[in-house]
């Protein structure tokens, strides 16, 4: 099953006031053929943003069901390297590896004798080079392919053939230098059918010029949907950013800052942010690059002249800011109903000059300010949401990703 | 011969080595929040209008190359960016109304980590060969 079939709405150029937003192309899956969205413009409960009852049920029929994007090649760059994922929502301590086939594979960090941790973080250090794994407990060890090598003192037991016995393997596959991984025991798609246009697009970008450049972590107090519900609009620009991105905004012409267009793939989506500052103008300079405009190789989709970048999502929680000469990653880990682990991963060219990387360090720390802007409404609106007081939230045309969001976590979790 | 830990042309700049060369970005993150403004803005005034050199300077060598002085210097350039919004902008070391600057968190070791691989072991990830030593 094809998931990230393509929808598309584009805003419509020289009607930035009154504006209207068209639904073009294929039909939604499950829109019943129709050339429109299949969800309402009603507003929208507030409830899944702070309540227990939303996160139980987004966490065992989404995170732990779908592919979810844990880690990066980068991570684990040669034969035998590992690094142990410990993630809340997926209720699961994760040994990430590269065999020495050049294969990455993960694994449960357990034991298959008596569920032991192989990598212990009290013992063992979280990310390294191995040949094999040995439990520390009873000394089995294990290829970096799962095989178990050895039992120790084999013929003891009863009926076991070591052959059935391997490290608990998960279902593992890469797109693009990320680690996906799917915790069902029989996925109900590939990860290829699960990105579906939406990967295939996205795959003309010009991944390999690039490479990690820096990371940046928080943990904050909100629910995770509020988190990336701050990142999936524009329509905040004018008023978080208005100090540092001067120059952007044009009061005459589109003073709230509006997308460019907006494709809906399934529950991915691709979202063109404009960029009109210039160097002169814009005492950021440049955080924006704008020679991105008319590109179209996996960014700017529609070749649109104000191009600024593109905010690629992959449900449930992996957002990509794909830029022409870089671009960053959110991973959005819920910890609970009001706590999200954020994680950032920012990839410039490779480069073999000094002056690169020094001229480069600027606009790395301007985006560093500029995403810390981001976060900063959370834990204010967390509290809010969490009185209880606020029952219906409203989204305008502006916030169709919190709309297309909320309707595909409402299908995941029937 | 100055006696300097910096390439010669840039000597002047010696008293800012120990302090202000650092190569790791947590390590310049943590400068700059725990600096002062005036320490900031005097910092970036002495180094700012020397980028262009500095850059043109280093660019002799092949990043992968870089001797020590050199290192040094591309410190002190790095950051002297670092400081590019608390002066110029926020005019105060900390970006204004956001997150704590200590719960934002700058992990750079990890990478600093992966990018001292070299080229030779890149090239094994896509044809691996044997076994890992």
């Amino acid at each position: 099953m094809a998931i990230g079939k393509s929808m598309h709405i584009k805003v419509d150029e020289g009607d930035l006031i009154n504006r209207h937003v068209h639904y073009s192309e294929a039909p939604f899956p499950d829109s019943d053929g129709k050339d429109t969205p299949p969800w309402d413009f009603k507003p929208i409960p507030a409830a899944p943003l702070h309540s227990q009852e939303a996160y139980e049920a987004e966490r065992d029929k989404i995170f732990r069901k779908r592919w979810i994007n844990i880690a990066r090649e980068w991570e684990v760059p040669e034969p035998g390297s590992y690094i142990i994922k410990n993630i809340h929502v997926l209720g699961a301590s994760i040994i990430v590896t590269r065999g020495t086939d050049g294969v990455i594979r993960c694994f449960h960090n357990v034991c298959p004798h008596r569920g032991n941790q192989l990598f212990d973080p009290n013992k063992r250090p979280c990310q390294g080079r191995v040949r094999t794994v040995m439990c520390a407990f009873h000394g089995w060890t294990f290829d970096l392919e799962g095989k178990c090598l050895k039992i120790s003192d084999e013929g003891k037991f009863y009926d076991l053939n070591r052959n059935d016995i391997s490290m608990l393997k998960i279902h593992t596959d890469t797109w693009q230098g990320q680690i996906f991984v799917n915790l069902s025991e029989q996925p109900t798609e590939t990860l290829e059918e699960w990105l579906g246009d939406f990967g295939r697009e996205l795959a003309y970008y010009d991944w390999d010029r690039f490479e990690v450049a820096a990371k940046w972590e928080a943990e904050v107090n909100v629910n995770y949907k509020v988190f990336i519900d701050a990142f999936q609009e524009t329509y905040h620009v004018s008023f978080i950013h208005r100090s540092s991105f001067t120059g952007e905004i044009e009061e005459d012409t589109d003073p709230y800052f509006n997308l460019k267009y907006m494709r809906f793939f399934g529950p991915h989506k691709a979202l063109a942010v404009p960029s009109r500052g210039s160097p002169e103008t814009d005492v950021r300079q440049r955080v924006i690059r704008q020679d991105g405009r008319n590109v179209r190789r996996g960014i700017n989709l529609d070749g649109i002249e104000d191009w600024g970048f593109d905010i690629d999502v992959v449900f449930p929680n992996f957002f990509y800011n794909m830029l022409n000469n870089q671009y960053f990653t959110h991973n959005f880990w819920p910890v609970g109903p009001h706590k999200t682990h954020w994680e950032c991963h920012l990839y410039l060219p490779r480069t073999d000059k000094a002056s690169d990387l020094i001229t480069w360090e600027r606009e790395k720390c301007l985006l560093r300010d500029a995403i810390n802007e981001d976060l900063s409404t959370n834990e204010a609106t967390q509290v809010s949401l969490n009185s209880g007081h606020i029952k219906y939230l409203h989204y305008s045309e502006q916030e169709t990703s919190l709309r297309h969001h909320y309707y595909y976590m409402k299908q995941f979790t029937k | 011969m100055t006696n300097t830990s910096l390439p010669e042309k840039f000597a002047h700049l010696e008293e800012y080595v120990e302090e202000w060369s650092i190569r790791d970005e947590e390590g310049r993150y943590l400068k700059r929040h725990n600096s002062t403004l005036e320490e900031l803005t005097s910092y970036f005034n002495t180094v700012e209008p020397l980028l262009a050199d500095i850059s043109a300077y280093l660019d002799q060598y092949s990043l992968k190359d870089l001797p020590e002085e050199c290192e040094r210097l591309l410190g002190l350039a790095l950051m002297c960016q670092e400081c590019f919004s608390s002066v110029v902008l926020f005019k105060h070391p900390h970006v204004p109304d956001v997150l704590p600057w200590h719960r934002f968190k700058v992990s750079s070791s990890i990478i600093d980590e992966v990018k001292k691989i070299p080229t030779q072991q890149q090239a094994r990830i896509s044809h691996p060969v044997g076994n890992p030593g």
